[in-house]
């Protein structure tokens, strides 16, 4: 599991932000197009592309991509 | 005929209440469908608490023909939310789920929690088969929650995507959603 692949997969949950602003320390909910669905969108990724079962609460122990990243990653 | 709820219709469900729009609510409503972020895949909505609440009086007929719902969602006796059941065919066991809009900033799990109401209780509560139902195109983040609930895409024109979504396919996925919201 790439750090690269997961922020491109996570990336690509939301429309209107730019690419660039997608980094391993950003602050994901920080964004301005964070809301319910693309928080749903990247729960039904982190489960049909990595195989795990994460919910809004252990989303919430995390701040930045990095660390949902890492969460993914010790769940596997 | 169709089924018909009750015009004090009340539901408690995943710690919100539900019950039908009233002209009281029209400010609210009113709020929600002129903020230009929210309300900009919806019908254009006159700027008016007066008018919203002639329409919402009007709408009031077809609710008491059962032929459509308008539901607004509250959560600590503050409404967060609204959305409507509409064209309402138990005949054919069809009918639209729409005109879905949440405040902003709400927690992850309330704004996916009045979908899911709304389609419980067309799936439960009217026996319906399938959710029939348009999508902006440019409005891709609906389209995705619509996917993720088991929604097929099965038409376009220059403006919209249209989807059905069968009851079999909604409990199949809500059972994953629910989890993912940690809903007990």
């Amino acid at each position: 599991m790439e750090l690269s692949e997961f922020i491109k997969n996570f990336a690509n949950q939301f429309d209107d932000t730019e690419l660039s602003e997608f980094k391993p320390d950003t602050k994901y909910r920080e964004l301005d197009e964070w809301s319910s669905l693309p928080a749903l969108a990247v729960l039904s990724m982190i489960s049909k592309k990595y195989s795990v079962s994460l919910n809004v609460s252990d989303m919430r122990g995390t701040n930045t991509i990095q660390e949902l990243f890492d969460l993914v990653q010790s769940k596997q | 005929m169709n089924k018909k709820l009750p015009a004090d219709f009340h539901l408690t469900k995943y710690g919100l209440d539900v019950c039908l729009v009233k002209e009281d609510d029209a400010e609210f409503i009113l709020e929600l469908r002129t903020d230009p972020k929210l309300g900009q895949f919806l019908h254009a909505t006159d700027n008016s608490v007066d008018n919203q609440k002639t329409w919402i009086k009007e709408y009031k007929k077809r609710e008491d023909q059962g032929l459509d719902y308008y539901f607004i969602y509250k959560k600590d006796d503050s409404p967060i939310g609204v959305n409507r059941i509409y064209g309402i065919d138990t005949k054919n066991k069809v009918a639209t789920g729409g005109s879905w809009i949440c405040k902003f900033g709400l927690p992850v799990e309330l704004s996916i929690l009045t979908l899911i109401i709304m389609r419980d209780i067309m799936f439960d509560e009217f026996d319906l088969e399938y959710d029939r139902f348009d999508v902006r195109k440019l409005n891709k983040k609906v389209q995705k929650t619509h996917l993720i609930f088991g929604a097929k895409e099965i038409g376009e024109d220059d403006l919209n995507y249209y989807y059905e979504l069968y009851r079999t396919d909604y409990f199949l996925n809500r059972q994953e959603i629910i989890k993912m919201l940690n809903i007990k």
